[in-house]
Formats: C-alpha cells, sequence, structure tokens
C-alpha cells in the first residue's frame, strides 16, 4: 500500500505561497526569457503559461495560452517567472515532512512523493487517523497538499492528481483493502485525470498522445477501458503496461530517497590551539577519517573547505580546489599546511570543520607514457603558495578576448580549467575565439606597462586625432623625434556603459626610445609600453 | 588628385553599408569627379549609381569584386575587384560573374551536375577555369589575400598578372589606420617593385560617412550569423572605412604620389558606362532565321490586319486609321520585333490551351487588340494609345501579360527560356529591402535580444500600421548615439526634424509593447539600427513575371544567377533598372483567377457545356444582379469587403460601371478622397465638376472626378501644357514603387506651369491633389478593363455556372479574399452542397457531380502527399475497394495518412467502416498479408485481367470498435485540423447553443468552454438578423473572424468580417475601440460584439463596435483569416 503527497502546481504553489494576497488575483506561473544586457544567452521560445491559478481560468486562461493571448483575456493578469531557489527551498522542507511520516519514500517529482505504507502498520490499520495525522503535520508546509492512498505506487501518484480527491478529508479509503475492488476503485477514481498526468510518471506515455486524442481517449479512465488486446496489438507492449498499471496490474518497486552522504567533520575544541603543529596533527585525523569514507563510497574529492573558528569568534573560511580528485590524506593535508602557513590568526582555533567534495576518481592520462603534470597536486601546492603571496584573486590564466580592445583579457582559474579538460567537458564559447590581436609578428617585442602610466604630452590638435609632440611627464621624457600612427580604436558603441575608445601611436624619443602612447579622449595620455 | 576606384554599397549585400545613390551623392559633396562602384559579385548596384551620378554632374564606372578560384588552392577564393575599361571588358565581367554564379550554385547543389543546355543554365565552372579578361583591369589589395604570405602573394600577383596582363594589374595600398597594415603595404610594395607592377592608393570604403559604421558593424553580424557581443574582432576596428575626401587621402599617401597619380590615370582609361551598355531586343526569328527589320514590319502588319479582321469582321474607316497610325508609329520607332515576339508567346499559349490575357497600358493599343495580345477594344472604348506608346516617350512600351498561376504559367516561362537558350533570357530580380519587421528582428537579433520580442513586435506592428508608415525611403535619423570616435552625437539631423514626433512616440510605444522599453541600455542602439536599415537591400529574389530577354546573349548586358526555383535565371538588376536603362521587359503575370476559370471552363466542357469566354454577353442582368447585391464572395476584383460595400451603392449597370467599380476603390482614390464624390455625383445628390472646363472632355466619362492614370496625364498636358516626355516622366513618378522623390519634384513643375498660365490656385491645389492620389497606385484606365473584364467573366460564371465556379476555386487555392470554408458557405447559400472528401468516390480534385452538388477533391486534405492520392485514383479506376483492409494493401497509405484520411471521414463509405473513430480503431492494424494467396496478388498487379481476383477479401474483424463515435463538435474539429474547413454545421451554430445555455441562465456559472459573459443579458443576434434591425439599436452579435483589415487609409480604424451560419456580419471598429481591445481583436478566433447598429447608403448594415470580448471555442480549431493584409 502506497501514499501520494502531492502539491498541484507545485512551482506557482510555492510563489503563491508568500505572497497570500495574490491568490485571489488571477495568476500564471510564464516561462522565462532573459534579457540582452544580463548576458546571458537568449532563448527563442515564445513564452507560455506554465500553470494558472484558479481565478485565472475564471479568466478563460489556460497552461498553454502565449502570454500575448493570456494578456488580451485578461490585461490584468499577475505573470510570475519561476524560482528554482523557493523551489529547491520548499522541496527540502517537504522531503524533510515526508521523512518525519516514514522512513521510505520516492521523490516521484518536484512536490511530488510517494510513501511506502507497508513499514508503517498504523497507516495500515487505521488510515483515517493516519491520513489525519499526516495532514495535521503538514499544516506549517502552507502548501496545498493532495493525498492519496492506492495499492500500487503509480495508482497512488495518479491518485494524488486526480481532481476528485482534492479535498483529503472526504477521501474513503476502505475500497482499497478490499482485493475485489481494487480496478473498480482505481478506475473510478481516476476515469477524469487527463492523459497529461501520466506524462511526468515512472509510467511515461509511449504512445503518441496524438492518436489517443484522436480516438477521443482524453482521460485515463477512457484508456482503461479499451481492451488490452486490441491496444496491444495497435500500439505495442508500451500501451499494455499503461493499461496494466491503471487497473493496478503493474506493481513497480520505488526508488528510495537516501540523504547524499555528508563528507564533513566538524570539531569543538576543549582546549583552544595556539601553534600550528597541533593543528594539523587534528586536521590530519580528521582527513584520515572523512578519505577513508571517500575511499568506501567509491569516491574522490576535489577540493576541501576549511573553517576556523577563532575565539574572539571570528571565522577564517577557505576553499582549496584541488588539480585532479584525490583521497590521499598526506596530499590534502600538504595543501592545508601550505595555505596555514599563510593565515596569520586574531584569536586561538576554538574549532575545525572540513568539508571535502566528492567526485569520481579522476582517470585521465592525457600523454601515453605520462601525465599532463609529472605531480599536479605539487602544481596546486605551488599555485597555493603562489596565492598566499600575491593574494587573492590575482592568480590565474589571462586569456586575451576576442576584441580590438588592447590588452585586455579574463584571469582564468587554471585549476578550473584543467579539471574540466580533465571532465572531458568542451571547453566554453569564451574560450574557444582565442585571439591574439597583435598576431602580426612586429619586428620588436612590447613590454607593456600594467597599467597603463598615466603621461602629460604636449600635441597639436588635428582634423581628428591629437598628435604627440614631445612626452612631459612620466619615466621616458623628451621630444618625440619620430611618430607612427595614428591607430584609432573603438568598440561596444552599442552598450553605453562599456563604450570605449583610443588613439595609439607609437612614437621614437630623441634618445632613440620606443614607445607607445594611448590617448583617451578627451586628452588622458597613457604610456602603454616599451618597445625593446 | 585621387580617384576612389575601390568602393562598395550595400548591394554587396551585408558588406556595405551604404546606398549606391548616398555614395555617389557623398562623393559629390567632397569633390569627386569619377567613382568606381566594385559591388561583392555582381553590378546590382551600378545602375543606381549610374543615375545618381548623372544627376550630379559625376562619372560612375563600372566593376565587382569577383571571387574567383584561387589556382593554389582548391577550396579558397580571391576576392579580386575588377574595373571595366571598355564594353568588351564589360561583356567579359557579366559573362565571369554569370559563370562564377553557375558554378557555386552546382557546387551547392550536386545532385544535378550536369549541364542543363536547354534551360541556359551552366551547371559548373570548367576545370582549368581560366576567364576572358579582355577590358577587364584588376586590382590586388590586402583583402585579396586574408593570410597571405609573401610567397603566395607573389604567386597570387604573377597568375593575375598572366592572366590579365602587366599593364592591367594594379597593386592597391590602403591605410584605415590599423596597426599591421603597413607590412602589407610594404609587402606589396616590394612585389610592384619586382615585378615591375603600377600601385594604386585607395581607402576601400564600405560606408559613405563614419557614422555608417554602425551599420556595417551590424552587417557584419549578420553575415557571421553572430551578435555584437560575440563578433569581437569581425567587426570594424575604428570607422576609418567611409568615403574620405580626395585631399584626405593624398595626406595619407603623401609618401607614395604615384599611387595617387595612378588612380587617375587608371580613371582616365576606363571608358565604359552604362551608357554604353549597347542592348538590342531581339529580332523576330521564322524558320530559326532573324527576320531584318523590313520584313518584321510586313509581318505586323499583315498579322494586324488578319486579326482585325476576325476581332472586328470589316475593317472599317475608323478601325483602319487608328490601325495605321499604330502601326506607323511602331514601324517607326522600330518596335516591330518586339510586337511579333509577345504575338508568339501568346500563340505558343493559346496552343498549349493556356489561357492569357495582356493587362496594364498594351490595352490601349489596337494592335494589341487584333494580335489577341490584349482582349479589350481600345477603339469602342476610346482609349489612349499614347499612353501606351508616343513619340516622346523614352522606353519601351510595356505589355504585361497574365497567364494562370501554377504549372501553365510555368509551362510559358519555360518556353521563354528554351527559345531564347543558352542564356538569353532571365527574369528580372526583386530586390529585397529591409521592412520594419525585418528590419526589427534582425537588428534584435545581432543585439542579442530574443526572437520572442521581434515577435511580438511583428503582432504589434501588423495591427498598429507600422509597417505601412515606412513604405517609403526612410529619413536619415541621427539618434543621440554618440561616435565612438569623438563622443559627440552623430552628425545628422535629430530623429525628430525627420519623423513626426507622434509616429517616433507611436514607434517608441510599439518597441516597449514588444519588451523594449526606452530605459533599456540597447534601446538607442536598436532604434537608431532599424532606422538605418529600413529599405537597405537585403538579397536578390525574383519578380513576379519580368522577363527579360537577348538576342547576342543576355550573359553579356548583365550577370545572371541562378533563382530558387530549378530551371530559372535571374538579372542582377530589378525591372526598374531595366526600364532606365532601356532593356525591354515582359510580364508574365500569373493570375489565379485565370487558372481557376480555366478550371471551371474545362468543367463545364466536360459537363457538356462549352463556353466561350469572348463571346458571353456583357449586358447579363442576372449578372448585373448579382453585383448589384453584392453576392460577389470568391469573384475576381470585386470580392473585398470595400467592394462589396460599394456594389450596393454603385449598382453598377453596364460594363463600364465595372471597369470604374474596379478602378475606384484603390488605394489611391481612397486616399485622394475620391470615392464619396464620384458615388454621390452618380447618384444624384452633388452637381458634376470637372475642375476646369477645359477638363470637361477628359473627366466628362467619370464625372468630373479624375479615375485613370490617363486622365491625370491629359490633365497634365492641358492645364500645365506638359508636353509627352514630361507626361511620361509624371506616369513613372506615379507608378507605386520608389516615387517619392520623383512625385515631388514633378508636382513641384507641374504648379510652376501652372503658376506660369495664371491657373487659379484653387484649381492648382484640386489638380496637385488629384495627381497626388495616384501616387498611392491608381489604375491605367485600359489594365482597369483588362481587370473588368475577368471579374465580369467570373461573376458571370458564378451567376451562370455556380458549381463548376466554386469547383474551379476551390481547386486553385490558396486564391483571392476568402479561405474554402467560407467559400463553401457561399456555395451552400447558392444552394450547392458540398459533399465531404471519400476515398471511394472522391477524384484528387473537387468535382461537380450535378447543379447542386460538389465532391471535394482528395487534395483537400491536407499532407496527404500527391504519390498516395495518384496512387489511390489508379488503383480504384481497375477496381473499386470492397473494404478497408484491400484499400490498405492496394494504395499503402503510411501511417500518417491512414489516420489522415480515417479522422477526415474520408474511409466512411467503405463497408464495415461505421464511422470515424471506427477507422481510426482500425487503420492502427496493420494489414495482414496472406502470402500464398496467389489470387490476390494477381488481382492487385492485373485486376481487369482477373475479375474473380476482384472478389472481397474475407472479413477478419474480431469484433465492434470500442472507441466512440465523434461528437458533432469532434466532428468540426477534425474536419479543420485536415482540410481547413467542414461540409458539416458551421462552428458558430454550435457556439451559439452553448453559448444560450451557459449566459441566459438566471445564475450563469463558468464552464470550461463557454464562460459567462458580460453581454450574457442580450440576444445574440446572428448575420443574417442585421437588416431586420433598426439603425442605432444596441445589439450583441458573434462570429468567427474571417478578415481584420486596418488598411492605412482608414485612418487607424479596423474592420472586421465575421462569419457565422447565416452569413458575414461586416463590423466596424473605431480606432479608441480598437486600440482597447486590441489585443482581443488581434489574436481571437471568435468574437463577441456589442454596439449599435448603423445601416448605410445602399442599405449596408454595419455594426458600430464599442465593446468586444473573445468567445471561446471548446476546441483548438484551426482556422483561417485574412489579415491585415
Amino acid at each position: 500500500m502506497y501514499s501520494s503527497l502531492h502539491i498541484p502546481s507545485f512551482p506557482l504553489s510555492v510563489l503563491l505561497r508568500d505572497s497570500p494576497g495574490s491568490t485571489a488575483e488571477p495568476t500564471a506561473l510564464v516561462s522565462s526569457t532573459t534579457d540582452p544586457s544580463s548576458g546571458t544567452s537568449s532563448t527563442r521560445a515564445t513564452p507560455l503559461l506554465l500553470a494558472v491559478n484558479t481565478a485565472a481560468t475564471r479568466h478563460r486562461i489556460a497552461p498553454g495560452l502565449t502570454v500575448t493571448r493570456a494578456l488580451a483575456r485578461c490585461p490584468q493578469l499577475i505573470l510570475l517567472a519561476p524560482d528554482p531557489s523557493l523551489e529547491h527551498l520548499h522541496q527540502n522542507a517537504l522531503r524533510e515532512y515526508v521523512s518525519s511520516l516514514g522512513p521510505d519514500f520516492e521523490e516521484a517529482a518536484p512536490g511530488s512523493f510517494l510513501l511506502d505504507l507497508l513499514s508503517l502498520p498504523h497507516a495500515l490499520t487505521s488510515p483515517l487517523d493516519w491520513i489525519e495525522q499526516a495532514l495535521r503535520k503538514a499544516t506549517p508546509l502552507h502548501l496545498p497538499l493532495h493525498l492519496a492512498i492506492a495499492p500500487t505506487p503509480d495508482l497512488a501518484l495518479l491518485a494524488g492528481r486526480s481532481r476528485a480527491l482534492r479535498s483529503t478529508l472526504t477521501f474513503h479509503p476502505e475500497p482499497v483493502f478490499n482485493n475485489a475492488q481494487h480496478s473498480v476503485f482505481s478506475i473510478q477514481a481516476l476515469a477524469g485525470l487527463p492523459l497529461s498526468s501520466l506524462q511526468t510518471d515512472h509510467g511515461k506515455l509511449t504512445t503518441d498522445p496524438e492518436l489517443l486524442h484522436l480516438w477521443g481517449i482524453d482521460t485515463l479512465g477512457a484508456l482503461a477501458a479499451l481492451p488490452r488486446q486490441g491496444l496491444a496489438e495497435r500500439l505495442g507492449p508500451g500501451a499494455t503496461r499503461l493499461h496494466d498499471i491503471l487497473h493496478g496490474k503493474y506493481h513497480r518497486l520505488l526508488n528510495l530517497h537516501r540523504p547524499p552522504q555528508q563528507f564533513t567533520i566538524t570539531r569543538e575544541l576543549e582546549h583552544p590551539l595556539e601553534t600550528l603543529e597541533p593543528l594539523l596533527f587534528l586536521l590530519r585525523r580528521g582527513l584520515d577519517t572523512l578519505c577513508s569514507r571517500l575511499r568506501s563510497s567509491q569516491r574522490a574529492t576535489i577540493s576541501t573547505r576549511l573553517t576556523l573558528t577563532f575565539a574572539d569568534g571570528n571565522l577564517h573560511l577557505r576553499e582549496l580546489r584541488l588539480p585532479e580528485p584525490t583521497c590521499t590524506p598526506s596530499t590534502l593535508l600538504r595543501l592545508l599546511h601550505t595555505h596555514l602557513d599563510t593565515v596569520r590568526a586574531p584569536a586561538p582555533v576554538v574549532a575545525w570543520s572540513l568539508l571535502l567534495t566528492p567526485a569520481l576518481p579522476g582517470e585521465a592520462q592525457h600523454h601515453l607514457f605520462d601525465r599532463s603534470l609529472r605531480d599536479p597536486h605539487k602544481f596546486a601546492d605551488t599555485l597555493a603558495r603562489l596565492e598566499a603571496l600575491l593574494g587573492p584573486g590575482r592568480l590565474g590564466t589571462p586569456r586575451p578576448i576576442n576584441t580590438h580592445q588592447p590588452d585586455s583579457f579574463q584571469m582564468e582559474d587554471p585549476l578550473c580549467n584543467r579539471t574540466s579538460r580533465i571532465a572531458g567537458k568542451k571547453p566554453g564559447k569564451a574560450q574557444l575565439p582565442i585571439f591574439d590581436h597583435d598576431s602580426i609578428p612586429t619586428a620588436l617585442p612590447l613590454k607593456r606597462c600594467r597599467p597603463a602610466l598615466p603621461v602629460h604630452v604636449a600635441c597639436e590638435p588635428d582634423d581628428h586625432f591629437p598628435r604627440p609632440l614631445a612626452l612631459l611627464s612620466g619615466p621616458h621624457r623628451g621630444s618625440i623625434a619620430a611618430l607612427h600612427g595614428p591607430f584609432p580604436l573603438s568598440g561596444h558603441w552599442w552598450n553605453p556603459t562599456e563604450r570605449w575608445q583610443r588613439i595609439e601611436w607609437d612614437l621614437q624619443l630623441a634618445n632613440q626610445t620606443l614607445l607607445r602612447l594611448a590617448c583617451q579622449p578627451p586628452g588622458n595620455w597613457f604610456l602603454e609600453g616599451i618597445y625593446e | 588628385m585621387f580617384t576612389e576606384l575601390h568602393a562598395r554599397s550595400s548591394f554587396s549585400f551585408l558588406r556595405g553599408a551604404s546606398q549606391p545613390e548616398d555614395l555617389v551623392r557623398r562623393a559629390a559633396e567632397l569633390g569627386y569627379q569619377t567613382i568606381a562602384l566594385l559591388d561583392h559579385m555582381g553590378v546590382q548596384g551600378s545602375a543606381r549609381a549610374h543615375f545618381a551620378a548623372q544627376q550630379h554632374g559625376l562619372r560612375s564606372l563600372v566593376g565587382a569584386t569577383a571571387e574567383l578560384p584561387d589556382p593554389q588552392s582548391q577550396i579558397a577564393h580571391l576576392g579580386i575587384p575588377l574595373l571595366v575599361k571598355n564594353r568588351t571588358g564589360y561583356q567579359n565581367l557579366c559573362r565571369l560573374l554569370t559563370d562564377l554564379h553557375c558554378a557555386d550554385s552546382a557546387s551547392s547543389s550536386a545532385a544535378s551536375p550536369s549541364q542543363d543546355t536547354e534551360s541556359g543554365t551552366e551547371t559548373s565552372l570548367p576545370s582549368g577555369f581560366c576567364p576572358q579578361t579582355k577590358g577587364l583591369v584588376a586590382l590586388l589589395t590586402p583583402e585579396s589575400l586574408p593570410h597571405s604570405t609573401k610567397t603566395s602573394l607573389l604567386e597570387t600577383a604573377i597568375w593575375l598578372r598572366d592572366t590579365f596582363g602587366p599593364e592591367n594589374l594594379y597593386l592597391t595600398l590602403t591605410r584605415h589606420h590599423v596597426r599591421g597594415e603597413e607590412r602589407r603595404n610594404r609587402l606589396l610594395i616590394d612585389l610592384a617593385a619586382h615585378l615591375k607592377l603600377p600601385l594604386l592608393a585607395s581607402n576601400a570604403p564600405l560606408f559613405a560617412r563614419r557614422r555608417d559604421r554602425l551599420l556595417a558593424d551590424a552587417f557584419t553580424c549578420l553575415r557571421h550569423h553572430t551578435t555584437l557581443d560575440q563578433a569581437g574582432t569581425l567587426l570594424e576596428a575604428n570607422p576609418e572605412r567611409h568615403l574620405k575626401s580626395p585631399s584626405q587621402v593624398s595626406s595619407l599617401f603623401q609618401d607614395h604620389p604615384e599611387a595617387l597619380h595612378n588612380t587617375q590615370r587608371l580613371a582616365d582609361r576606363l571608358e565604359f558606362t552604362l551608357e554604353n551598355l549597347d542592348y538590342r531586343f531581339p529580332s523576330y526569328h521564322e524558320n530559326g532565321h532573324p527576320l531584318p527589320p523590313g520584313k518584321e514590319a510586313g509581318l505586323l502588319r499583315e498579322l494586324t490586319f488578319r486579326g482585325a479582321r476576325q476581332r472586328y469582321g470589316k475593317v472599317g474607316s475608323r478601325i483602319r486609321r487608328q490601325l495605321e497610325h499604330e502601326l506607323a508609329l511602331i514601324i517607326r520607332l522600330g518596335f516591330s520585333g518586339y510586337f511579333l515576339i509577345v504575338w508568339e508567346l501568346v500563340q505558343f499559349a493559346r496552343s498549349q490551351g493556356i489561357l492569357c490575357q495582356g493587362r496594364g497600358s498594351a490595352a490601349n493599343s489596337a494592335v494589341c487588340y487584333c494580335l489577341e495580345i490584349t482582349a479589350c477594344d481600345p477603339i469602342s472604348s476610346d482609349l489612349l494609345f499614347e499612353r501606351f506608346l508616343s513619340e516622346n516617350r523614352k522606353s519601351w512600351p510595356d505589355i504585361d501579360i497574365d497567364f494562370p498561376s501554377g504549372e501553365r504559367r510555368e509551362a510559358v516561362i519555360q518556353h521563354v527560356y528554351r527559345k531564347y537558350a543558352p542564356r538569353g533570357a532571365a527574369m528580372t530580380a526583386n530586390v529585397i529591402t529591409y521592412r520594419p519587421r525585418s528590419a526589427f528582428r534582425e537588428m534584435s537579433r545581432i543585439l542579442g535580444f530574443p526572437d520572442s520580442i521581434a515577435d511580438r513586435f511583428s503582432d504589434l506592428s501588423s495591427s498598429s500600421g507600422i509597417h505601412r508608415e515606412h513604405n517609403g525611403k526612410p529619413q536619415p535619423s541621427g539618434l543621440d548615439i554618440e561616435d565612438p570616435e569623438s563622443g559627440a552625437p552623430l552628425a545628422g539631423p535629430s530623429m525628430d526634424s525627420c519623423y513626426p514626433k507622434n509616429k517616433v512616440e507611436h514607434l517608441e510605444e510599439t518597441f516597449a509593447q514588444s519588451g523594449v522599453p526606452p530605459g533599456h541600455p540597447r534601446f538607442k542602439s536598436l532604434l537608431h539600427l532599424y532606422h538605418e536599415v529600413l529599405s537597405f537591400p537585403r538579397h536578390l529574389g525574383q519578380h513576379s513575371g519580368g522577363m527579360i530577354i537577348c538576342d547576342n546573349g543576355l550573359d553579356s548586358i548583365v550577370p545572371l544567377q541562378p533563382a530558387a526555383m530549378p530551371n530559372r535565371t535571374i538579372a542582377q538588376w530589378d525591372k526598374d533598372d531595366c526600364e532606365d536603362l532601356g532593356i525591354v521587359k515582359v510580364d508574365l503575370l500569373g493570375l489565379g483567377m485565370l487558372a481557376a476559370m480555366e478550371d471551371s471552363l474545362r468543367i463545364c466542357h466536360q459537363r457538356g457545356k462549352s463556353i466561350d469566354l469572348t463571346r458571353i454577353p456583357h449586358d447579363d442582368p442576372a449578372t448585373f444582379d448579382l453585383l448589384c447585391r453584392a453576392d460577389t464572395v470568391g469573384t475576381f476584383q470585386v470580392e473585398s469587403r470595400a467592394q462589396m460595400a460599394t456594389l450596393p451603392i454603385m449598382r453598377p449597370k453596364n460594363f463600364y460601371d465595372l471597369v470604374i467599380e474596379v478602378a475606384l476603390i484603390r488605394p489611391g482614390p481612397i486616399v485622394g478622397d475620391l470615392v464619396h464624390p464620384y458615388l454621390n455625383r452618380r447618384n444624384g445628390r452633388e452637381p458634376v465638376d470637372c475642375i476646369h472646363p477645359d477638363f470637361q472632355p477628359v473627366l466628362e466619362r467619370t464625372l468630373g472626378v479624375p479615375l485613370f492614370q490617363e486622365q491625370v496625364l491629359r490633365m497634365a498636358m492641358i492645364i500645365a501644357g506638359f508636353d509627352g516626355s514630361e507626361a511620361d516622366e509624371l506616369r513613372r513618378a506615379m507608378a507605386f514603387k520608389r516615387s517619392d522623390q520623383r512625385m515631388e519634384n514633378i508636382s513641384r513643375k507641374l504648379i510652376l506651369r501652372m503658376s506660369e498660365r495664371n491657373i487659379d490656385i484653387t484649381v492648382q491645389k484640386k489638380v496637385v491633389k488629384s495627381i497626388g492620389s495616384f501616387a498611392l497606385y491608381g489604375f491605367p484606365e485600359s489594365h482597369s478593363i483588362s481587370f473588368a473584364l475577368i471579374a465580369y467573366a467570373s461573376c458571370w460564371l458564378k451567376a451562370h455556372h455556380p458549381a463548376e465556379f466554386f469547383a474551379g476555386l476551390i481547386n486553385n487555392q490558396p486564391l483571392g479574399f476568402y479561405s474554402v470554408a467560407t467559400l463553401l458557405r457561399d456555395a451552400r447559400r447558392h444552394g450547392i452542397r458540398a459533399r465531404p472528401v471519400s476515398v471511394l468516390h472522391s477524384a484528387g480534385e473537387t468535382l461537380v457531380l450535378d447543379d447542386q452538388t460538389l465532391r471535394l477533391g482528395l487534395q483537400r486534405l491536407k499532407n496527404l502527399s500527391t504519390a498516395t492520392t495518384g496512387r489511390l485514383v489508379d488503383t480504384r479506376s481497375h477496381a473499386q475497394f470492397t473494404s478497408l483492409p484491400d484499400f490498405l494493401r492496394r494504395v499503402q497509405p503510411n501511417r500518417k495518412e491512414r489516420r489522415l484520411l480515417a479522422a477526415a471521414g474520408a474511409l466512411n463509405d467503405l463497408p464495415e467502416v461505421e464511422h470515424r473513430r471506427d477507422g481510426l480503431w482500425q487503420v492502427e492494424m496493420d494489414p495482414q498479408e496472406d502470402l500464398f494467396d496467389r489470387s490476390r496478388v494477381s488481382a492487385e498487379t492485373h485486376p481487369a485481367k482477373d475479375p474473380s481476383a476482384c472478389t472481397p477479401p474475407q472479413d477478419n474483424r474480431q469484433s465492434a470498435t470500442p472507441l466512440i463515435r465523434m461528437t458533432a463538435l469532434e466532428r468540426l474539429s477534425s474536419d479543420y485540423a485536415t482540410q481547413g474547413h467542414t461540409t458539416g454545421p458551421h462552428p458558430m451554430s454550435l457556439l451559439r447553443k452553448a453559448w444560450a445555455v451557459e449566459n441566459q441562465r438566471p445564475s450563469a456559472k463558468a464552464s470550461p468552454g463557454i464562460p459567462p459573459s458580460s453581454f450574457r443579458n442580450g440576444t445574440l443576434l446572428r448575420a443574417s438578423d442585421f437588416p431586420t434591425i433598426p439603425h442605432g439599436q444596441q445589439i450583441t452579435c458573434a462570429g468567427l473572424v474571417i478578415c481584420r483589415q486596418r488598411p492605412g487609409t482608414a485612418k487607424g480604424h479596423c474592420f472586421i468580417s465575421l462569419e457565422d451560419e447565416t452569413g458575414i456580419a461586416n463590423l466596424f471598429i473605431p480606432r479608441d475601440t480598437f486600440h482597447h481591445y486590441q489585443p482581443v481583436i488581434t489574436t481571437e478566433r471568435f468574437l463577441l460584439c456589442h454596439g449599435r447598429m448603423q445601416t448605410g447608403e445602399g442599405n449596408l448594415h454595419t455594426l458600430y463596435t464599442t465593446a468586444v470580448e473573445p468567445l471561446s471555442f471548446p476546441s483548438d480549431l484551426h482556422t483561417h483569416s485574412h489579415d491585415f493584409h
């Protein structure tokens, strides 16, 4: 015996839950479109209504309508976009609630759970009491909950969605305990349910829904009434399985939910630690434990998150990424050690915590006889040391951006890039066109000043471009002996905030020094670099 | 002195960002004497540049940038700019470009690699391609080899030198202030010294002004299918590729004075301009040999008088005088061959049994009438021959011929291709330009907006009329987008100075409604690009029927390129360019109504009623009764709602009334406010006013209202003293395309002349207004007569042979104003019932069973393949189907087709198929073959030889279907889904019943299908009730929308036709009501409308609508409406 717990129109219900006033207003959930200014990729789909509330249906609005048509029918319709984070939050709350009812359950879909009642004798012996109890427990969720009991998992799921069971308190479960009436009860209860409700179940609709519509089969009851043999002859074994489900003859196993294993360890210390050695000793023990757990579940870790709590209440958080998944405690400890060497603690450590992110063990070997890096973890160690020296965010691989804007680049985490390669992922779109705008080799290499040095320049006005005559400040001063240019550059004219322009000159001073000078209108001059 | 010899215009398609006229105008401003336009792979913009240059006193040189196959690589191409020295060079360039285009087409469609000599299109370049280069000068530019190395550059230069000759190859230096270009220039300079080749300076402009760089960047994105955000270095680094002044370029190349001087020297060597095109119309061929002009004239005279005897019986003095006058002029102008060639085309069509009829100004010619090119007698109609041909006309006469659209017209077109093969004939191009919707879609896409925004803009603009507001050439915009170089607003007039403020606001509002509010960071960029790109060419299409022909190879006159349709080529100039350059065009137009009438006549003939349309009486009372009661659904030209509203007022009594009716309801007379004056004068409510006493003979026939172009031309000649060429100029300005500037110029000249002649100001205003009205496409009288002939014939057919008439219409869909559903409804009102499609009884096309019954054809079923239809009809002709398994086994429709046939009820006549669902249930079972039943196999192969084999197969049905019969509503939905119409009850009759039940109960509640309406206390009236309702009474009606119209001439008001089970109701939606209910009106299929009844002149009943609400149909009905055309 199984119980289904279902929140109708889950994405819309969670949005309406936090704004109860809007439940009375016609409201609809729409598929979202993106804005180019947000920089995300654009979608080409026409926005459609995904779900509507009861007030909206009174205005002849139904899921599947385009937004334009819906607004034509009801200009005051409130349009809401799905909020995945809110859905995630409520899904967690629901999971917690269902787990409080029984240990064996399946997450059938967002907002939809299946509970195995066989392990709950109370539910089997006095189901009405159990239902009342379950509903009472659900009150704090503030979500419309449909609850149904049926002899098979799929029937329970379908029954949970049935309009006939909208009011759970009127539900009368006796017939389900009479084996002789199983099928009768199921078909009657489900008769009005549309065929589309099968689409999201485990017993997916394998038949062409258009054909069933042509046949006039729009409800589960109508489908169940068709002869099994006739269905099999015309639509194959998929249809017979559907038929069996509807008649309660198909009993599948639940895909039981098990909480994900946590690879974390937290310790509060009785005696605050003031030196590194004892802390490392404790961390080593913690890593040993966590790595054993990882190994036992055939996993490795790709990053280590360390949290230190100091006596003054401050926290130190640090996530250390690894070039390759590993579960060797010494490697992890070496990373932690390198990092902790650079940490200046404001007060003694009173607690610590380690969290390892599980990943599949790395098996990639890119070269025939060797790995791309002889010791990737040593490389990570070196990077950690460098970052400790330079400061956070100042370490990475500079990648030129495909633009005319000189010296524009973006920093990429070398490890992040490496791990994505290990995982066999193709590089993202942004990484593909690696363009070197100085690809045409010039005779002299340019030593760039980063950042460019502001200088004062004496110049004469021209029709279009100011022409420099002498450098008045900066490390290289003097009159200009020779000039090559100008090289005007501009771009991003379509974006007011990112619009840029500059005029570059190559010049030679009287002392033979070759420089690159840039002017940003109206009159800001910079020394861009020195030709060597 | 510097001359720019490597400019590119917007006709390089997504490569250049200025129109040829703008480039030439800018060149004139900058002081150039000469400019060369070298568009990519064509000379599409050369004609426009040529005439703009003439206007500004410049010389426009001709050339193109050709993508030549790289001799060093099988894959790469060299982009070599080629300049034309002389006529031979021009001919070689045209042939070269034609070869390249045809080769490209062949490589992209490898399926047909052979040479199609019949149609004159070659399909691949010969191996070791070696073009004729005499008379051409090649430029080697840094862009010719984008990834050049010293070696490849040397090899290419040597190949070009050997191909074009050392004196005809120049190495071109460009300086766009881009880092690295000097290195390439140095390579070219070294190469020039090494090979002793001359250097040339150029700025290779892609646009006229710096600010055009924005559009150039947008085009770059479109060409590379990317967005501005992702284009990166594909975009221009700076705006330096504009047309610079000679002094600017001279200062750039101070260090290479010889490169500057060479530009002038080379320009002096280039003699050719389009003035020297030397096009000759082909001579008429007899027995494969061209006739000399004298013999052509003799033959034309002979054929004309022979035709005259047939047409008139006896050739009287008046007829003879007119024919002699026309023939003398035709022969003097050297057009005899032209008339003979058109005559030959018409003869070919007649020999193939293809209906055809000349239209347009050719109908003014008695010679054309006698040659049977046209069908209306210009002598009896007193038509002005000079409107067609006059001594002063510079251009060739224009003969347009209508053929039945589809395969019949294609047969004539292919005849022309064959006759002038190889490469002697081509369709004229149609330059596809950016219109508001395409401009918004493409510009928003490159700015990164989702397509859904463009979809919304399309929806909104179609109903708000934006697409009509910008039909002319756009004005320069100059929005406050800052110049990336200076940071200052871009030069140019402000937007407000170019567009009326209300239109700007309207556009901005539409942008905002589409999802781009004015506050959006990219709003200004989008608005700017939108305005800039309007009317820019996007690509070349083919004209609907214009063909140009040439005796000595059309590909030496203009480059040809393959069209999208197989076996067709198009020339690179559009019809206006061809006309400007004196190239003769024959329009072979497709007219769906001719095809429908041809079908109707064929069906009549099959039923033993042979009809000759040329002999039907033109004073038939039944036909005029039909016209007077506006029973014209499905007829030609007089079926639109506006025509049907005018007919009861106009009450045509004779053929000429119909001619006026056809000409009256056009945008020109409507905008010019000529309709009501004419109708008022006709009905005696207003005195006839001929504007000026001298106009009396001209305007008398149309009661003082100038309705025809001929009248306007004569008025200009009388009142302003225009001579023939000026009148011709006026005629061309009145053509509906590219006319804004021309109309303005000619109007100014007209006013000046009238003022010189002391014409009263009021008269002047009336004359200018009358002429201005024709800028929006007024008819010439002869054209109107030609159309009226077809309109009359279609009405006559409907009045006397309605069954055949409707069958012809249904067999030639899509056609005209109304869908098949409306046509069937109209047929039913005429007592003709249509029987549904049946596999036992239907042919491919719709049949006439008797005068009251049609049988719909299998072609009405959507997605039933032609092969299956043919197989079905063919198999059935041997032996009738005896059962469903028998049908399935012999016809073998695929699974989708089986379902389609069953869902449409086409299987219902088969034994043991009880209803549609029963058929649907049965067709899902694959037929079980009895491998050993030899008699059945034999029956399939030779059914006629083995009658015993036709015995019905054994019933293998085990039990009755478990599926329930379709309801009336389901049958209706299924009919619309499978055919787009139904032979059963109208959807409104079902909706009406449901509405009445749901909305007229005291406590009406919402139900899923039919919700309560705010008008539920009223009575839902039908279209047939309208005549009984008094003027001013408040009513509510409902129906299926079959037509929404909001013409530009309607000042924002909207007209809707609602169909119900009793007829068509006319709704008038005032502008404010339309704006209030716009989303409902434009998106809903069924409407519930409230308003007051208006009874107008001619006893016309219209609902003045004050409120609208949607009426939901319980299922999704696939109806079709004629919206905002």
